[in-house]
């Protein structure tokens, strides 16, 4: 039995793993004592982590689409298929017709390379990396004024300030610091629509009417404000932060979040107190305008507090940080005038459901893939990938933290590393492609490049877009946050063993009230009408929610919901 | 070769090692390339000199050497009906350094596969190794309690060959035949001890017991748990900590809970595995109607704990399920392991601070 260590490629905490090879397969993995991040750690997705490696699902050889089916295909074929797709789409309608989606669970060779040939073989300035991020909502969060946070930061925090985090499902390693943080006695107060298993536990928890989080946020801004006036130490240049919130009293935050003007008044007491409080906001799966408001927020909230107040912005894939810093200004991805895609690494969140509600109008689909996944599934030609433990890259953690992934075991037969194809990608596009050495080289260079930054610079409030509106047709607020068993697709969840008969089937939770009300049977499925769009789903009683409130992780829909029974 | 206690010098341990390469595999504590310094885990060894008995732990049992992570139990074939084959692999392994917990870990696996049930794939392996264990005279890490529950921190019986390290050298003492065979591979490495070795082994028994920082309350506990003493908020309160991630039982060396399933390679030919499980995951129990005799978190953990600290497994296992390894005090996220649950078992009482109850707990740092 052979050890390789590495770096696991799920969420972007960035746990360092042993990779356990024997007979040319990998049959285990084992954490690692003294890694910085995990600490001798893993959780159930780290420690299942390489049974989908050799799933009977994985993709063996090339497929090429012909008419309504998939053949398969010589490497050389397929390669060949894809480079004529792209090209002739760019010769009928020009550059700007190809898009390519790079994921933020691909490497950052990967993401250079795809980089590489947005710029010199397809000449498209459709490059969307990650797109699906925190920085994306909010570009200039990422401009230096901000003080970053890592899980050390945590530990060292005497106020940790969750909102919408469900760390213990979205971000294992740092909900590891959080019960640190409580167990030591560290203050907690949690903003969240949905009670979690902290909720019970940490100093205050607001649960708060769904999307309201900026309303909340900026009635603290408010508090804070008028605490330092009061004390006499207003500061200058406050004023115009003192007008934007200057509807945001505690009553009427109050009112419109759901929560009593004495909560409300009591974290802010707690926020005023606290000498080094830490905010905490993972990526949400919230609307852009929604999240951009939340983090000018968090912002505002931090240059209150000085030095002191530190943001910890967690980024949702493994290597989604790494995405951002090479193509900060990457726009918000737009399909409308898109004939052909080219997507690395599964596309996850609104990414998918994008390509997903564009299928139709699209020409010609590259994939590069493990699996036919949703997204592969529509594509014309796929080329099989190999997975982390076949092959070398690094990836960066939402603290920066630049990690070597060493391959355990030679690439599959039939599969190739995501970098060799795009590699041979451009040489069949007729570009000169870089040496495996540059690009490496390239990557290593990444760090020097991140935006460390310190100074607090001015800042402005954006306003929280409108609230959905329930009325009597579709009385139901829905609110969609992703749970670990459906973190970034279920692609290879499904196929680990462990994980798919752990979460066997899709629900939506309903509070008990609420279920006995609309006389829901436990079990049964119903069908859940929006504006936009239904499906059919079972229906779970809870109390972590408030009535009116639906919440899934497994339901793609938006805007508030009704619920029929079949 | 008589069975008395043989001397080796540590400088001569190398050429030892050379000497069991040739008969098989020699499996030790090592350094992994590229890993973060101060880790350690068990492995083939390349070269002897890449031997590190100074290791502190490895994080995952030895169990996964034997009851591995995944293992084939057989491929089939549908041609002209269906074929099987299974094929049990047992390969000649040393496996040098073992801690004694890992050690009574691996001889309560072979009790538990061999009670009811002949389980060739886990009996063979450990028939086929050789464990020479590396007694503690200081406990490697601050999480170790196995001095609670008699789990090391040297052994009495159990292993083939224990070592002592005496500084510049290495008392063996011989505990099976298994044992004598890897000494006489070179007989001229060894020479007999002498009764200044005994003394210093004697002396460190003494000092390694008062070493240990963690207390286990398992005595009360058991008495608590079997009449049915613990209130089930406790149970409850676990459960809201708890993350699911499986991790207690995947570095535990006494747990052996498990799955079974196909992978089809094509339509017609596939294997069967065994791949590790955990009785925690709430999926464990549930059954093909859907009905889930222990559906929530709080019934899964207070199972497991009532497997490994309940009386009627105590009778009919012979032991706790627990060597005091320490592994859960560092596999998990939120502090429930066997030492911060058996104090709340043992005060039943809820709300009380789980960690920072001792000073140098490495998880209140």
């Amino acid at each position: 039995m052979r050890n390789t260590f590495s770096v696991c490629n799920y969420c972007s905490c960035g746990c360092g793993l042993y990779l356990m090879e024997k007979d040319g397969r990998i049959i285990g993995v084992g954490p690692s004592l003294n890694h910085p991040v995990s600490e001798g750690t893993l959780c159930l997705k780290g420690w299942t982590s390489y049974q989908y490696i050799h799933s009977p699902f994985r993709l063996k050889q090339p497929l090429i689409r012909k008419g309504s089916h998939l053949e398969q295909a010589s490497w050389e074929d397929a390669l060949t298929a894809a480079a004529d797709g792209l090209k002739s789409t760019i010769q009928r309608i020009g550059p700007g017709a190809v898009a390519l989606f790079g994921s933020g669970k691909a490497t950052t060779e990967e993401l250079l390379l795809l980089k590489y040939l947005g710029n010199e073989a397809l000449r498209t300035p459709r490059l969307y990396l990650d797109t699906f991020r925190p920085s994306l909502s909010y570009p200039a969060l990422f401009d230096g004024s901000f003080l970053p946070c890592g899980s050390s930061d945590i530990a060292a925090c005497d106020l940790l300030i969750l909102i919408n985090s469900d760390s213990k499902e979205q971000h294992p390693a740092f909900s590891g610091q959080i019960w640190k943080a409580l167990d030591k006695g560290v203050r907690i107060v949690s903003i969240s629509t949905r009670k979690d298993s902290l909720s019970g536990l940490c100093t205050l928890h607001l649960q708060i009417s769904p999307f309201t989080e900026s309303v909340l946020l900026k009635g603290l801004i408010h508090l804070a404000l008028e605490n330092q006036s009061r004390r006499g130490r207003a500061k200058e240049g406050r004023e115009d932060l003192a007008h934007m919130v200057r509807d945001y009293s505690p009553p009427q935050v109050g009112q419109v979040c759901g929560v009593s003007e004495g909560d409300l008044r009591l974290a802010s007491q707690l926020l005023d107190s606290a000498r080094a409080p830490v905010f905490l906001y993972p990526w949400g799966g919230m609307e852009v305008e929604r999240e951009r408001a939340v983090i000018s927020d968090l912002k505002s909230l931090g240059a209150i507090k000085g030095e002191a107040g530190r943001i910890a912005i967690l980024y949702p894939a493994c290597n989604s940080r790494s995405a951002h810093m090479l193509a900060p200004e990457s726009p918000a991805p737009d399909l409308s005038s898109a004939k052909a895609l080219l997507l690395l690494g599964e596309p996850y969140g609104e990414d998918r459901e994008m390509v997903l509600r564009h299928r139709d109008y699209l020409d010609f689909i590259v994939a590069l893939d493990l699996f036919l996944s949703p997204t592969a599934e529509i594509a014309d030609v796929i080329l099989p990938a190999s997975s982390f433990a076949e092959k070398e890259g690094t990836i960066t953690n939402t603290e920066g933290m630049i990690q070597e992934m060493n391959p355990a075991l030679a690439p599959l037969e039939g599969t190739k590393p995501e970098a060799d194809i795009l590699l041979q990608l451009c040489s069949k596009l007729g570009v000169k492609p870089p040496t495996w050495k540059e690009i490496r080289a390239d990557a290593g260079r990444l760090r020097e490049t991140s935006p460390p930054g310190t100074e607090s610079k001015g800042h402005t409030l954006e306003p929280p877009p409108p609230l959905p509106d329930p009325d009597q047709e579709y009385p139901f607020q829905f609110v969609e946050d992703p749970l670990t068993l459906r973190w970034h697709t279920d692609t290879r969840i499904r196929r680990t063993p462990i994980l798919a008969r752990e979460f066997f089937e899709d629900y939506v939770e309903m509070n008990r009230e609420d279920f006995q009300d609309q006389g829901l049977r436990e079990g049964v499925a119903v069908r859940l009408v929006g504006r936009e769009g239904e499906t059919v789903v079972k229906v779970r009683p809870t109390d972590k929610l408030r009535r009116g409130v639906l919440f899934s992780s497994f339901v793609h829909l938006r805007g508030p919901l009704r619920v029929e029974k079949i | 070769m008589d069975r008395e206690p043989k001397v080796i010098l540590k400088s001569r341990l190398v050429d030892w090692v050379q000497e069991l390469q040739r008969l098989g595999e020699v499996i030790g504590p090592v350094k992994e390339e590229k890993a973060p310094p101060g880790d350690f885990v068990f492995s083939s060894l390349s070269s002897p000199d890449k031997l590190r008995l100074d290791y502190t732990h490895d994080l995952l049992p030895l169990k996964r050497f034997f009851l591995t992570p995944t293992e084939t139990l057989l491929r089939y074939r549908y041609e002209n009906g269906i074929h099987l084959e299974a094929s049990i692999e047992a390969p000649r392994r040393y496996f040098l350094g073992v801690r004694s917990c890992d050690m009574t870990g691996i001889r309560y696996l072979q009790k538990i596969f061999s009670a009811n049930y002949q389980d060739p794939y886990v009996l063979k392996k450990i028939e086929a190794a050789t464990f020479i264990t590396l007694a503690c005279h200081t406990p490697p890490l601050d999480t170790c309690f196995c001095v609670c529950i008699e789990g090391g921190p040297s052994l009495a019986d159990g292993y083939d060959l224990q070592l002592w390290d005496l500084g510049d050298r290495y008392l063996i003492e011989i505990g099976s035949e298994k044992g004598l065979a890897a000494l006489e591979v070179s007989e001229a490495l060894f020479q007999p001890s002498r009764k200044e070795d005994f003394q210093a082994r004697e002396e460190r028994k003494v000092l390694t017991d008062q070493m240990f920082k963690i207390d286990a309350y398992f005595s009360r506990s058991i008495y608590r748990v079997t009449t049915g003493k613990v209130p089930d908020e406790v149970w409850q309160e676990l459960e809201d900590r708890c993350l699911n991630c499986g991790g207690c039982y995947y570095a535990c060396p006494m747990c052996y809970c498990f799955q079974i399933v196909d992978c089809p390679f094509t339509a017609s030919e596939g294997e069967r595995q065994r791949i590790w499980d955990s009785c925690v995951h709430v999926g464990f129990q549930r059954e093909t109607s859907g009905h889930n005799p222990r559906p929530r978190l709080a019934d899964t953990i207070k199972h497991r704990y009532f497997h490994k600290i309940g009386y009627q497994n105590f009778k009919r296992e012979g032991r706790n399920g627990c060597v005091g390894c320490g592994r859960c005090l560092i596999a998990c996220y939120s502090g429930i392991d066997m030492p911060s649950v058996l104090r709340k078992i043992r005060k039943g009482q809820l709300g009380m601070s789980w960690r920072g109850h001792f000073e140098g707990h490495p998880l209140a740092r």
